[in-house]
């Protein structure tokens, strides 16, 4: 099947602290893939027999529309989207989550002041939107809060949209995320930003313009992560394990 | 979940992208072809990942530049017997066909491709000596004689439930077009009476694995 001109090339792309690893996981799962993660170089051209292969990268922090040459470091410190744009048969999965979330967690995890993880997001969702527009059909946005919700129904989307047959067993992914091992389930605190509706309207009046692509992301992702009826359904989804009780 | 890592290694034009393409087919295992990038460790949610390399073009004992390049494009064996879980599956082919595919398709005189081939027969040689029970001899004649077979132990070796989609592998020709398997009488070389230690190795080399074919029958 994967012959060299079927084979799809895919890249996973969110702001940092978006999910992206979790999403990578569950897609890596699947039986006729190969995925990378933060991989700057194109090697995972070189995998054999898959009829998928693909990286998963941190927008804007790892890729931008045009390589950045570091001269201090001699190298290329992010890869070149357009690179990827040129690939055969290429697909996108693009990630967005509340900035609320992304911004505290970047702050809290990489010491990043409030600016800069703003900043992150806001130029995340202006790439992200942009390539949604050239790509239409050849690309898929999934919200966070949307895929620990339902992960069946995204993991489908993503399983459409590269012509596989949707497999169960992508539903365990979060098991194989390299960087939460001790994980054994989905954590759908995570789903909900802590006082999400007013900073949210704080962002929305200093960034209108951007909070509009992020909305319009949004709704490619079938419904929006503040769409009350998706939140009602996280609150009422007790029955799945979550990580205060696996923790005992 | 412990992962493993997988080297397929050979001479090259002795089957090494046919066999990473049906090994790379199985559900649990991602494979490389000859990237000099060590990146194993980024696939995500695989139980084995692994590359192929071909020996000595890409890896040897030492690291070593090649044609004069400034740059080491030849890897030291090494760096992957350092790997955690670390599996070897050595190629091995008819000596004459690896000659004539050598010189055929890289226009390589035969006294530039008899030394590439003793190298490679002298490294896996080592390689299985060191590695033992970890490294498996797997031969292009078993492979196109009997391909379930070969998948079945090359699974047995990983520890995994053999797969039948393993024997799709023949069609994902990344590379190039896989020609040299046609069977076609190759040109005979004196491979034996020039290079005796080498032949010797290489007789060494395939005897174990004849031996575990015929207990299996």
């Amino acid at each position: 099947m994967p012959k060299k001109n079927t084979r799809r090339h895919l890249l996973i792309l969110g702001a940092p602290r978006s999910g992206t690893t979790l999403l990578a996981a569950m897609i890596g799962c699947h039986d006729d893939i190969g995925l990378l993660v933060e991989s700057k170089r194109m090697a995972f051209t070189a995998i054999a027999g898959k009829a998928v292969v693909g990286n998963k990268l941190c927008v804007p922090n790892q890729i931008e529309f045009e390589a950045n040459w570091d001269r201090r470091m001699s190298r290329f410190s992010k890869a070149s989207l357009e690179k990827y744009l040129a690939l055969p048969n290429f697909k996108l999965v693009l990630i967005v989550r509340h900035v609320d979330s992304v911004t505290s967690s970047i702050m809290k995890r990489a010491g990043k002041p409030n600016d800069t993880a703003a900043l992150y997001w806001r130029r995340g969702i202006e790439i992200m939107h942009e390539l949604k527009q050239r790509l239409a059909q050849d690309a898929v946005v999934i919200a966070f809060e949307n895929m620990l919700a339902n992960p069946g129904r995204h993991m489908r989307r993503v399983t459409d949209l590269l012509a596989l047959p949707y497999q169960e067993k992508m539903l365990e992914g979060y098991k194989y995320n390299p960087y939460y091992r001790e994980f054994s389930g989905f954590d759908l605190s995570r789903a909900s930003a802590p006082q999400q509706a007013r900073e949210a309207s704080e962002f929305e009046s200093r960034h209108p313009e951007i909070w509009e692509k992020y909305l319009e992301l949004c709704a490619d992702s079938e419904s929006g992560p503040q769409a009350p009826e998706i939140r009602e359904k996280i609150e009422s989804l007790a029955n799945l394990p979550r990580i205060e009780e696996a923790r005992g | 979940m412990t992962k493993q890592h997988l080297l397929i290694t050979g001479a090259p034009r002795s089957g090494t992208t046919l066999l990473a393409n049906m090994i790379g087919r199985h559900a649990e295992i991602v494979l490389f072809i000859a990237t000099k990038r060590m990146i194993f460790n980024r696939i995500v949610s695989k139980t084995v990942v692994g590359n192929t390399v071909c020996v000595p073009d890409d890896i040897d004992f030492k690291k070593q530049r090649r044609n004069g390049g400034s740059f080491y494009s030849v890897r030291p064996l090494e760096t992957y017997l350092k790997f955690p879980n670390l599996r070897v599956i050595l190629a091995v082919h008819d000596g004459h066909r690896v000659m004539a595919a050598i010189m055929r398709h890289e226009g390589e005189p035969f006294a530039a491709a008899a030394p590439r081939w003793c190298r490679a027969v002298t490294v896996m040689h080592e390689l299985k000596q060191r590695l033992q029970q970890n490294a498996l001899v797997v031969s292009m004649a078993h492979v196109l004689a009997d391909p379930e077979g070969a998948m079945r132990r090359v699974a047995a070796f990983l520890g995994l439930e053999y797969q039948v989609k393993m024997l799709d592998g023949w069609q994902d020709d990344i590379e190039d077009e896989q020609t040299d398997f046609v069977p076609v009488n190759p040109p005979i070389f004196d491979l034996k009476n020039l290079y005796p230690e080498v032949w010797a190795k290489h007789l060494e080399l395939c005897a174990p694995e004849a031996g575990e074919i015929k207990e299996e029958h």
